[in-house]
């Protein structure tokens, strides 16, 4: 007859052979961990479903961060202007995409808020003038420089009806932050009254911050 | 018992020094896979553009080539995962699930490689055997999870996932929208550019229409249920107990996913990481399986290297 387990005998360390036979569920308990918390925080929060984090749910979903996209809109005195903030914060903007809640995308507003935009004409479909960020010596001393006073950010996603085949953007989140003393919109003066920019080729070069990512 | 020579206790850690060129020529499969781990190690560093780890992993691949006792020592894989935890870790959406996937495998490297004590060598045969283990478990969970995701996914069992891929990701649409799909690459071109109005700064524009044939629609939703059952068959296939006799269909159907998965979307970590897990699944006398993984691994090179040949470059280029 074994003799009985004492407490004492509990708290003495698993035997080596124990822990050979054991140690082979510790990867797999990890995988399923940290899988379980990605599909949480998939339901929860919205959260990326794949390419981003380790959730496996790879090719699962058509809103996912790499098709979700961010609008952008700057209010300087009473007017308001489409911006496109490129690649500027680029590791925040893939942040905000993975996870579109309030905390990622206000510090990526406040951040685009603290910039100097400058108006030029657009390259792609839409508005016929577009700010884009100047990475320049600060701007407020230019006499076509007007003070901003707000930045709003829209993080939208996009479904699929394969019936009708329309295609269609849905907002996840958005955010309007006032834009700091300093930071300026420039509008170069127009001489021909076309309402036009400089052309895109004399666009300012943008500040990279961090690395876009998805897939 | 008839074990293979690559599985006995000494090989590895017993040789050092001795210069046997068996082992500098790295044939045994337990080598296999831990040379190719390695490998596919330096190739996600090169990928993720990780100069500094990229450096010291070569490095560690180079060494590990040369000195076979190197490449099945515990410090090696746990050096391996202490390097790329603090990146998934701190920068953890700039990772894809392969990356993850990856540094699982090298934490059971490690965990095979353990010592029993600080004097004691490696067992050869126990750690091929927890490989073996380890690598089943994690391919049946990985696709235990594929499948519940797109299971329980709306947009995927309604087919517009695939939809949207084959209409909109260059990938699929070079290998499969043209050709069976039917598309003219005009209309495709149009729907990309319908996709770019309405994603553009400053666009107004609530919602496009996309243009495809019926032949599409057919080819989505072959796609979404051949997707469901073969991921769904793989978790099922690796994560229950069957039969000695039985274990070739888990391996067939690994290699059926893999060629019918990547070769249309070239997701090459994955693909790797999964040959290289399906190879370390063998048994010591499934001599051909081997081979089996090692051809698919060179054709998924192959694929990486020359897929752009394959298809017309005007979508690619647009």
């Amino acid at each position: 007859m074994s003799p009985p387990v004492t407490s004492a005998d509990r708290s003495v360390a698993p035997t080596d052979s124990a822990w050979r036979r054991r140690r082979i569920w510790l990867v797999p308990a990890l995988l399923c961990v940290v899988a379980g918390i990605h599909m949480i925080r998939h339901f929860t929060l919205n959260q990326s479903s794949w390419g981003a984090g380790c959730g496996f749910g790879m090719f699962a979903t058509v809103d996912h961060h790499g098709s979700r996209f961010i609008r952008c809109q700057l209010e300087a005195g009473q007017r308001q202007f489409a911006a496109d903030p490129g690649d500027l914060f680029a590791y925040q903007q893939l942040k905000a995409r993975v996870l579109p809640t309030r905390p990622p995308l206000l510090e990526l507003a406040r951040n685009l808020a603290c910039h100097d935009w400058l108006l030029v004409t657009a390259a792609a479909p839409g508005p016929p003038r577009i700010a884009v960020p100047v990475n320049s010596t600060p701007q407020p001393d230019r006499p076509d420089a007007t003070p901003l006073t707000r930045l709003r950010l829209e993080l939208c996603g996009i479904r699929l009806d394969p019936h009708s085949g329309q295609l269609q953007r849905f907002v996840l989140e958005r955010c309007t932050v006032a834009a700091p003393p300093g930071a300026v919109l420039v509008m170069p003066f127009d001489p021909a009254g076309t309402g036009h920019g400089p052309p895109a080729a004399e666009r300012p070069q943008r500040v990279a911050h961090g690395k876009a990512g998805g897939r | 018992m008839n074990r293979s020579p690559a599985l006995t206790a000494t090989a590895g850690a017993a040789t050092v020094g001795q210069f046997k060129l068996t082992d500098r020529l790295c044939f045994r499969p337990l080598d296999l896979v831990c040379l190719l781990t390695l490998l596919q190690m330096v190739y996600l560093t090169f990928a993720a553009q990780s100069v500094f780890l990229y450096g010291v992993l070569l490095k560690l691949w180079l060494l590990a080539l040369v000195w076979p006792a190197f490449r099945r020592s515990f410090v090696l894989w746990l050096s391996i995962v202490a390097l790329w935890t603090p990146p998934l870790i701190w920068q953890w959406c700039n990772h894809e699930d392969h990356v993850y996937f990856s540094v699982y495998w090298c934490a059971a490297l490690a965990l095979a490689f353990w010592p029993a004590s600080a004097t004691t060598r490696i067992d050869g045969a126990e750690a091929a055997r927890f490989l073996r283990h380890s690598a089943r478990l994690l391919i049946g969970l990985c696709f235990l999870f594929a499948a519940l995701w797109k299971l329980v996914s709306p947009e995927f069992t309604s087919d517009a996932l695939f939809h949207y891929k084959l209409l909109l990701d260059d990938r699929f649409s070079e290998s499969l929208a043209r050709w069976p799909g039917g598309m003219a690459p005009a209309v495709l071109l149009g729907n990309y550019a319908a996709v770019e109005s309405l994603t553009a700064a400053g666009s107004t524009i609530d919602q496009v229409q996309l243009v495809y044939s019926p032949r599409i629609s057919w080819l989505a939703r072959g796609m979404t249920w051949w997707t469901v059952a073969i991921e769904g068959f793989l978790a099922l296939a690796f994560l229950w107990p069957v039969a000695r006799r039985l274990y070739w269909i888990r391996n067939a159907s690994l290699i059926l996913f893999a060629v019918s998965t990547y070769l249309v979307a070239p997701v090459m970590g994955y693909g790797f990481t999964l040959m290289i897990m399906g190879l370390a699944n063998c048994q010591p006398d499934e001599r051909k399986t081997r081979w089996a993984f090692v051809i698919a691994l060179a054709g998924l090179i192959s694929i990486l290297l020359f897929r752009d040949h394959w298809f017309p470059a005007d979508i690619r280029d647009r």
